[in-house]
């Protein structure tokens, strides 16, 4: 018995080594070290930043362009400026997403981490926001090590981002079918002030990842 | 007593061995893994005794071959190989982590929880010993490899080439055989009479990797490749 139990073992360390060795990429994984550790950080630090602040001012002159044109009775302007706001949005969720993705992959790879907080829940408005931001703080306390946390994080921010996507681009819809109604614009502005907190929140923890590879280097 | 196609498969494992011995210190791969040059060594140095053994066998008023080709010789020989597999095994991970400090904690776990469970199977297990050591070999090269995984660490290919030769190699010829051995399957008879071949193989694959040129990985610094262990200083 104890010798099949052995057995099995055995199969499945072999099955873990072989795997592993077949999928290795030398030259791709020693180049992705490189990028973690190079001095292009900072730099790609201050890019991320102006791309928020782009991404940000973009979404917001839309929806507000789309408010002065809705009060001035010009809704068919007002459904235009609003989706060009939400166009901006959807275009730069998918960015966000891969970022997040890259990340999850860089700090598993950081030896040294700076400590992260928990998002907020008081910064969020939507309410499945703030219920996926609750279980994430939740979690977090109960989480031990900086790696486990910064990954939480990093899920947490991605929910977050898919989310807030999902009622930008509803709420537009709705808007676009309805366009005296209150409540889409509502949902509209709630979601993008919660997109614009998680942009924020994905810049900082961007920063905490470039600054525990300071500390490393 | 072996038959001539068995002396001339051990004659060639012989010629391998030294193959290898060459390739490894011809480029310093010793220094990666010295483990694994004591091993070589060990294996190389038993394994002629025996051919030599074999071949005075009836030479008469020589009693060392006898003694060579004797249950205690062939125990002691086995334990010595997979004592110094086992070393290799852990040396590997400590080699493999050494630039990483943030891995050691896990390293370390994951290799201590490999070497209790095989101290205590081969303690207070009822299985045979040489079996439980290879497997436990089989689990601290999967503890490294997880490590690899987990961190997306670079590996130096000659430590892919031992993982790769190893596991596969200890699996099936020492493992699965052992099972099959206890089953009364004929199949372990099978594998039994083909292990020589295959450990030819695994030394030919480890003359290939010993012998075949340095991985180049082209745009990166000396400095980098030296800080994440790949090149020497």
């Amino acid at each position: 018995m104890l010798l099949w139990v052995l057995g099995v073992l055995g199969f499945v360390c072999l099955a873990v080594v072989i795997g592993q060795v077949a999928r290795y990429r030398h030259e791709h994984t020693v180049k992705q070290w490189d990028k973690l550790l190079s001095p292009g950080m900072g730099f790609a630090v201050q890019s991320l930043e102006l791309e928020v602040q782009t991404d940000a001012a973009m979404a917001d002159s839309g929806l507000q362009g789309a408010q002065r044109a809705r009060d001035r009775q010009d809704l068919a302007e007002a459904v235009r400026l609003l989706e060009l706001s939400c166009q901006a949005i959807e275009q730069a969720t998918p960015h966000r997403l891969r970022r997040l993705r890259a990340m999850a992959v860089l700090i598993r790879m950081a030896a040294a981490l700076v400590p992260v907080r928990p998002l907020r829940i008081r910064d969020y408005r939507l309410r499945e926001l703030i219920a996926v931001v609750g279980v994430g703080a939740a979690l977090h306390q109960v989480l031990v090590s900086a790696l486990e946390r910064f990954l939480l994080r990093l899920q947490v921010l991605g929910i977050g981002f898919r989310l807030a996507l999902r009622v930008l681009v509803g709420a537009s819809r709705q808007a676009a079918t309805t366009p005296a109604a209150r409540r889409p614009w509502g949902d509209y502005e709630r979601a993008l002030q919660d997109w614009k907190t998680l942009d924020r929140e994905h810049l900082e923890t961007f920063k905490a990842l470039a600054r525990s590879l300071e500390l490393e280097g | 007593m072996p038959g001539v196609p068995q002396l001339a498969m051990a004659a060639a494992v012989k010629i391998g061995l030294a193959i290898v011995l060459v390739g490894v210190l011809r480029r310093g791969l010793h220094r990666r893994c010295w483990s694994f040059l004591i091993y070589l060594l060990a294996v190389f140095i038993y394994s002629t005794a025996e051919l030599v053994g074999t071949v005075l066998y009836n030479v008469p008023g020589l009693q060392w071959p006898q003694w060579v080709w004797s249950w205690e010789f062939w125990h002691f020989q086995q334990t010595s190989f997979e004592i110094l597999k086992l070393a290799l095994a852990v040396e590997l991970g400590a080699r493999v982590v050494a630039a990483f400090p943030g891995t050691w904690r896990l390293a370390r776990a994951l290799l201590s929880a490999a070497l209790l469970t095989t101290t205590a199977a081969v303690t207070f297990g009822d299985a045979p010993q040489h079996p439980l050591l290879a497997t436990g070999t089989i689990w601290l090269f999967a503890a490294v490899s997880l490590v690899v995984i987990m961190f997306n660490l670079p590996l130096h290919a000659w430590y892919r080439a031992l993982l790769a030769g190893f596991v596969p190699y200890l699996f099936v010829f020492s493992t699965l055989q052992s099972i099959l051995a206890r089953r009364g399957d004929d199949l372990a008879t099978t594998l039994g009479s083909i292990d020589q071949a295959a450990y030819l193989a695994l030394v030919g694959w480890w003359a290939y990797a010993a012998w075949r040129a340095e991985e180049d990985v082209t745009d990166i610094s000396p400095v980098l490749l030296r800080r994440l262990g790949l090149a020497r200083g």
